[in-house]
């Protein structure tokens, strides 16, 4: 569905960033060599069986299993440890503590994300979408509220369990600007399989404005009929009991912040484009487009009303 | 073979009794059509040579544009027809042949009678718009089977009733007869392939199918509005524009515009990339 936004599945061996592109030259140089070791046996096997007797005499000597088989491997193996091992040390160097933090905590089925100051105090809650300054490394503190997932995206890092009670670190950049896409790659259960993610990083400028936009409070405006409908039906129809939107009454928990909604790339966890008549189908019958997941269907109402409030949430940005 | 001739038989039958009767009182030329070879492969493995027609209509019917195919329909012919036996061959299609298309062709679309209005009961509930093929009784060439002999090229259908009612139910059985019959060989509009491909993308794209089943979507299978499977088949947008690729492609992009009170959402598409989304929904198919 999403091959017209940022491909989907995000493709795994296209890296923007350094933690990315070590597993990448990883993974093909591990692919060479088993493609070579595989040829080397299929050779050898072929002579062992059709080949001419003083090569069967020379593959079954002494001198052949020598080298073979234990002096190529032991040197090959070690050398490819040892370059693998150091390629990859990136990946694991300890924290320091001066990156940029965030806090991503699985849900089913979407992934809340929570910006930290560097005292650990949440400054700005979003939902399915992690804006990042490019060029520069950010720790994700990875966190589950239910089961088991896994945050992956391919193009800024390797991928790491969510798991209950516990926290994972994970660094991941950026080094271009641009939009990345990210899946849940531990099955959790029901609509696992829509369950999307999106990375925004920007210049290291532009990140600071966006950061600073967000944090200023929320305009909201209710000029229009439609506008104060949708406000109202909002609070009243049960909306505000899951869904927080800042500079409103609403503050439920349980569900995605919808105070920057206008600004969301995605509606439904990473899954469809964020316009008018997506948010409405959403709202409408979010169960016939991401079935099982935890927002009912809000076909009670009608298609003006649903769209009242989807226009109501697409102006707050 | 069986089944064709005694077809035959009780047609010749019905159309003696009806001039003895005198049902057929007027003849009036309604609906003019060519003939060609049939281009649904299907139709020519049955014993008898399959042929397409093309009706055109001289007044609007709906769901059917005046002066043009609405679908292209392949038919054959009995082997009286093609061997000279019949002499004036009126075969017939009941509704119960379905697609069996194996003989000529008849439309019975209502329990109201047309032009026997003397008849017996059987006989009013029976056929009602008949078409008869004029000139269609020369010898058919075995030989050359994919041939249309020059007898059979652009002639006209002439077409029997006996009633006042006459044009209403003819259109009305013409609609029948190019609506039921299955497979439709032809869509009503043709588009380039690629504004077909450019019109998925931007469907997926904008995310059409969050509220409408579109076919060719895989997901998601929206349900809060209406389907979209077969759209072609539909006469008209929201249940007031006529469906035309340009009315189609005004209304996606724009629905409230195109019809006030609508409840689908402005979509942001350019209108080239509205022109391309009703290019899939007519052309496409339902495949």
């Amino acid at each position: 569905m999403l091959d017209a936004l940022w491909g989907w599945p995000p493709p795994v061996l296209d890296p923007a960033g350094p933690y990315a592109a070590s597993v990448t030259t990883l993974t093909w140089a591990l692919l060479v060599m088993g493609v070579l070791v595989t040829a080397i046996v299929v050779v050898a096997l072929y002579i062992a069986i059709k080949g001419p007797a003083h090569l069967k005499a020379r593959l079954g000597g002494e001198r052949a299993v020598w080298i073979g088989g234990i002096a190529f491997p032991g040197v090959v193996l070690t050398g490819l440890l040892i370059w693998g091992l150091t390629l990859t040390a990136s990946l694991s160097h300890p924290i320091t503590g001066k990156e940029m933090r965030v806090r991503v905590t699985g849900e089913m089925w979407w992934f809340r994300v929570q910006y930290l100051d560097s005292q650990g105090r949440v400054v700005l809650e979003d939902a399915n979408e992690l804006h990042l300054p490019a060029g520069q490394p950010v720790v994700l503190e990875l966190r589950s509220a239910d089961v088991i997932h896994n945050f992956w995206v391919p193009h800024l890092s390797g991928k790491k369990d969510m798991v209950p009670g516990r926290v994972n670190l994970l660094r991941v950049q950026a080094d271009r600007p641009g939009q990345f896409g990210g899946l849940c790659a531990e099955y959790c259960g029901g609509p696992h399989a829509l369950m999307g993610f999106v990375a925004v990083a920007h210049p290291p400028q532009e990140y600071q404005a966006w950061l600073a936009k967000r944090r200023a409070p929320p305009r909201s405006l209710e000029n229009t009929p439609q506008l104060a409908e949708g406000r109202k039906l909002f609070m009243e129809t049960g909306c505000a009991a899951c869904h927080r939107v800042g500079g409103s009454e609403a503050n439920g928990l349980a569900g995605p912040d919808l105070t920057n909604m206008g600004e969301r790339l995605t509606v439904g966890a990473g899954i469809l484009p964020n316009n008018r008549g997506t948010l409405t189908g959403w709202i409408g019958d979010s169960q016939s487009i991401k079935p099982g997941n935890r927002m009912p269907s809000y076909d009670r109402l009608s298609a003006s009303q649903t769209e009242a409030i989807a226009a109501w949430l697409e102006q707050r940005r | 073979m069986v089944k064709l001739y005694r077809h035959a038989a009780g047609l010749a039958r019905r159309r003696r009794r009806r001039h003895r009767k005198g049902g057929i009182v007027a003849t009036q030329l309604l609906a003019s059509g060519t003939i060609h070879p049939s281009r649904d492969p299907r139709h020519l493995l049955v014993a008898a040579q399959a042929l397409g027609v093309e009706l055109h209509l001289p007044c609007e019917v709906a769901r059917i544009q005046p002066r043009q195919a609405r679908r292209k329909m392949p038919v054959s012919f009995t082997v009286q027809a093609m061997t000279g036996d019949a002499g004036r061959s009126c075969p017939c299609i009941s509704p119960a042949q379905g697609d069996d298309l194996t003989g000529g062709f008849e439309c019975a679309f209502a329990r109201r009678q047309v032009g026997a209005s003397r008849g017996r009961q059987s006989d009013r509930d029976k056929c009602l718009a008949q078409i008869g093929v004029r000139e269609c009784h020369r010898a058919w060439e075995p030989s050359r089977p994919a041939q249309v002999p020059d007898q059979m090229r652009g002639f006209a259908f002439r077409i029997g009733v006996g009633a006042p009612r006459v044009a209403c139910a003819l259109a009305l059985g013409c609609a029948v007869f190019t609506a039921a019959c299955k497979p439709p060989p032809e869509a009503r509009y043709h588009f380039d392939s690629t504004a077909i491909e450019r019109g998925r993308i931007a469907i997926e794209r904008v995310g059409c199918a969050a509220c409408h089943t579109i076919p060719g979507i895989d997901w998601p299978k929206g349900r809060m509005a209406r389907s979209l499977v077969g759209f072609d088949d539909v006469g008209v947008i929201a249940g007031s524009l006529p469906n035309t690729p340009a009315n189609l492609a005004a209304f996606v992009r724009n629905a409230p515009a195109a019809k006030p009170g609508s409840t689908m959402p402005v979509m942001p598409l350019t209108p080239a990339e509205s022109r391309d989304v009703a290019a899939y929904l007519l052309g496409a198919g339902d495949a």
